[in-house]
């Protein structure tokens, strides 16, 4: 690994020094080897690369998304039923309201075929296991994602305008901050899906299940303030360096510089703390299905942990699944963000 | 001292103002309307409908009313009644508030011993076998969800080992009378190990690493490798030069996120059956309660404000640079 890392890149016929001599005079000089500096990038990207951990992390990641989003639907054809079909008589629920086993044969009534429930029923409706923890990946992924969107989207903005303007810009944001820091994150949270959640619930842009942007809008209202000081605190150091007096002295516009000065410095951190809350809006989204007030007919990881409740003597495989699904999601994203920081910036301390 | 004193209690007199407007706005703008709620539902007749609203208030304009809630909750210090059953919202907090405390300050109790013996011990010796143990502790704490982690310990320590209950309360002074329910210290402890490690994980996760970092952070200072020098015994060096300087930060942190956690509470509280303030949170919203839930919302987001607040003026107390910064 060492050995390939100092490798020199060999590039031929790029038109360097090396080969304009070599064209020269025909001698071997032609054949001398030119060394290229490596781009920041290249050099992330080779740090990240020996990272195992991080990408185990990413490729689970990767494998996450293609089986909710790809394989969700093929798996849907291949057992003849969707993940909110309900079969409410044996053997899916017996008599006592217990949830099938893994592998029962259930009847269809729809397509008059027996499907298989190949992880049992979830719940007293005699939903499919399976489905719903596939479709419930596709749920946590999209409200996971798009509020790290909307949070960073929010605090960027509003972060860098603070650091770059200061003065009164500052003042009223870093108020505005102040204060929303002060709510007590959870509770807000709750309340306000409980209150206006159905209101928003069928907002769904066509694509999203219900729900789905309830949340989203939600967590983004009260999460924006802890990338925004961040973003506040690097800009507020970026623009103080050398190259931002320098652009400033030869007359470069503000947009100018926040655009080709300010901002390529925040993609790293950027990056790094989006992977991070990602992770964090799982587990949110997860909690407010599990009270009821997040995804409420759809599946949900959180709707099955709480569905999984009322049979966890019984059956307790049913809290196994969602419970570990969610811990791995995560667990990868956690450690895909731990990763992403130490390429980026490999002075900071692991832990 | 005394300027500082003032400046903080404007603020958090101001934070008051600012997030009982917004709580009361979001309870304004929910599909529950309250004189509908208080009549029966959708059997309401239309003299009750209109005998409350007027009582209420409730076709006034929003800063009339929300005047009229502000003027209830300072002057008469009352949260209203419950929409479900007609119960006065106060006295359901003064039965809730206990159980959540006792939750919340247990927990932290736990989630600071687990961060200082692991934290330090680790930092003390790194990539020994016990670093990695916690690093691995670490990683399942913030990445496991806390209902999850409540239900694998309801079922492994209560329903498979039988060794604790898997589920409610036991008051700390004994049961009411004639309720037939545990009570008394002991079974209030027994009740709530459980609840307390589940609350308390993800915090202590949190915290190992905080602590482990800033211990070997101070490791690394010259004041250290000056008491070293100058032949100071190494357990000295420890206590009084490492860990002093180590943990001050901790302190602050802990005071911040006290307030953080009691949202937590709500999971732990619906996993156990703690009969909290998140308990009758989660209730409430079921049965459309939202006197109650607002009542919550409330009087959990103003106890979090005094807390801070007491919390800051205490820091400012014990260490001058913070309030001459």
């Amino acid at each position: 690994m060492a050995q390939r890392d100092e490798k020199i890149v060999v590039s031929a016929g790029a038109g360097g020094l090396g080969a304009a001599i070599a064209s020269e005079s025909g001698t071997e000089l032609g054949s001398m080897e030119e060394i290229k500096a490596r781009g920041y990038w290249e050099l992330v990207w080779r740090r990240f690369r020996r990272d195992k951990v991080a990408i185990g992390s990413g490729v689970f990641i990767i494998l996450l998304i293609f089986f909710a989003f790809g394989a969700a639907p093929i798996v849907k054809d291949m057992v003849g039923h969707g993940p909110n079909d309900l079969f409410l008589y044996a053997p899916a629920v017996n008599l006592a309201g217990l949830p099938a086993n893994p592998m029962t044969h259930v009847h269809n009534p729809n397509t008059g075929h027996s499907d298989l429930l190949v992880l049992g029923a979830a719940n007293r409706l005699g939903q499919d296991e399976l489905l719903r923890l596939m479709y419930g990946a596709r749920i946590s992924l999209e409200v996971a994602i798009l509020s790290t969107l909307g949070v960073m989207f929010i605090g960027v903005i509003l972060g860098s305008a603070a650091g770059y303007f200061r003065g009164w810009t500052d003042t009223i944001i870093s108020r505005v901050t102040e204060i929303t820091m002060a709510f007590p994150v959870l509770i807000f949270v709750i309340s306000l899906a409980a209150t206006v959640g159905p209101q928003l619930d069928n907002i769904t842009l066509g694509v999203f299940p219900q729900g789905v942007i309830t949340l989203v809008l939600i967590f983004s209202l009260f999460g924006w303030f802890y990338p925004a000081r961040i973003m506040r605190a690097q800009v507020l150091s970026i623009r103080e360096k050398e190259y931002v007096e320098a652009a400033r002295m030869v007359g470069a516009s503000d947009s100018r510089i926040i655009r080709s000065h300010v901002l390529p410095h925040l993609v790293a951190p950027m990056i790094v703390y989006s992977t991070l809350i990602v992770a964090s809006y799982v587990l949110f989204e997860a909690g407010l299905s599990f009270l009821g007030v997040g995804i409420k007919f759809n599946a949900s990881w959180g709707n099955l942990l709480s569905s999984a409740v009322d049979y966890y003597t019984t059956r307790p495989l049913l809290m196994l699944w969602p419970g570990l699904a969610l811990m791995l999601t995560t667990l990868a994203f956690n450690l895909l963000g731990d990763g992403l920081r130490d390429a980026f910036d490999p002075r900071a301390s692991h832990m | 001292m005394f300027r500082y004193l003032i400046r903080r209690i404007l603020w958090a007199i101001l934070l008051f103002i600012i997030i009982t407007f917004v709580t009361f706005v979001i309870f304004f703008m929910g599909p529950n309307d309250p004189a509908r709620a208080q009549c029966g539902g959708d059997q309401a007749r239309p003299a009750c409908l209109k005998l409350v609203t007027e009582h209420y208030g409730l076709n006034k304009p929003l800063y009339v009313q929300y005047w009229r809630f502000f003027d209830r909750l300072v002057v008469h210090q009352n949260l209203g009644y419950s929409y479900a059953n007609g119960s006065s919202v106060n006295q359901t907090i003064a039965k809730a508030a206990p159980v959540t405390a006792s939750l919340v300050f247990g927990g932290a109790v736990i989630w600071m011993m687990i961060a200082l013996s692991l934290g330090v011990y680790s930092a003390l010796r790194p990539r020994s076998l016990l670093d990695r143990t916690a690093m691995v502790f670490v990683l399942i704490g913030i990445s496991a969800h806390p209902v999850w982690i409540g239900l694998i310990f309801e079922y492994v320590f209560g329903v498979k080992l039988g060794w604790t209950p898997i589920a409610n309360y036991a008051n700390f002074f004994g049961a009411p009378a004639g309720s037939g329910l545990p009570g008394g210290p002991w079974q209030w402890f027994y009740h709530m190990i459980l609840p307390w490690f589940t609350f308390a994980l993800l915090f202590a996760a949190l915290y190992v690493r905080m602590v482990r970092a800033n211990v070997m952070e101070t490791l690394n200072e010259d004041f250290v490798r000056t008491a070293r020098a100058k032949g100071a015994p190494e357990r000295r060096i420890l206590v009084s030069h490492v860990l002093r300087n180590a943990l001050l930060p901790v302190v602050t942190m802990l005071g911040m996120d006290i307030g953080v956690a009691l949202g937590g509470a709500v999971f732990t509280e619906t996993v156990y059956q703690l009969p909290g303030l998140g308990q009758n949170l989660v209730v409430g919203i079921q049965a459309n309660d939202f006197a109650t839930v607002q009542g919550v919302v409330v009087f959990a987001t103003v106890a979090i404000l005094l807390f801070n607040l007491i919390v800051d003026v205490l820091y400012a107390w014990i260490d001058p640079r913070i309030r001459l910064a």
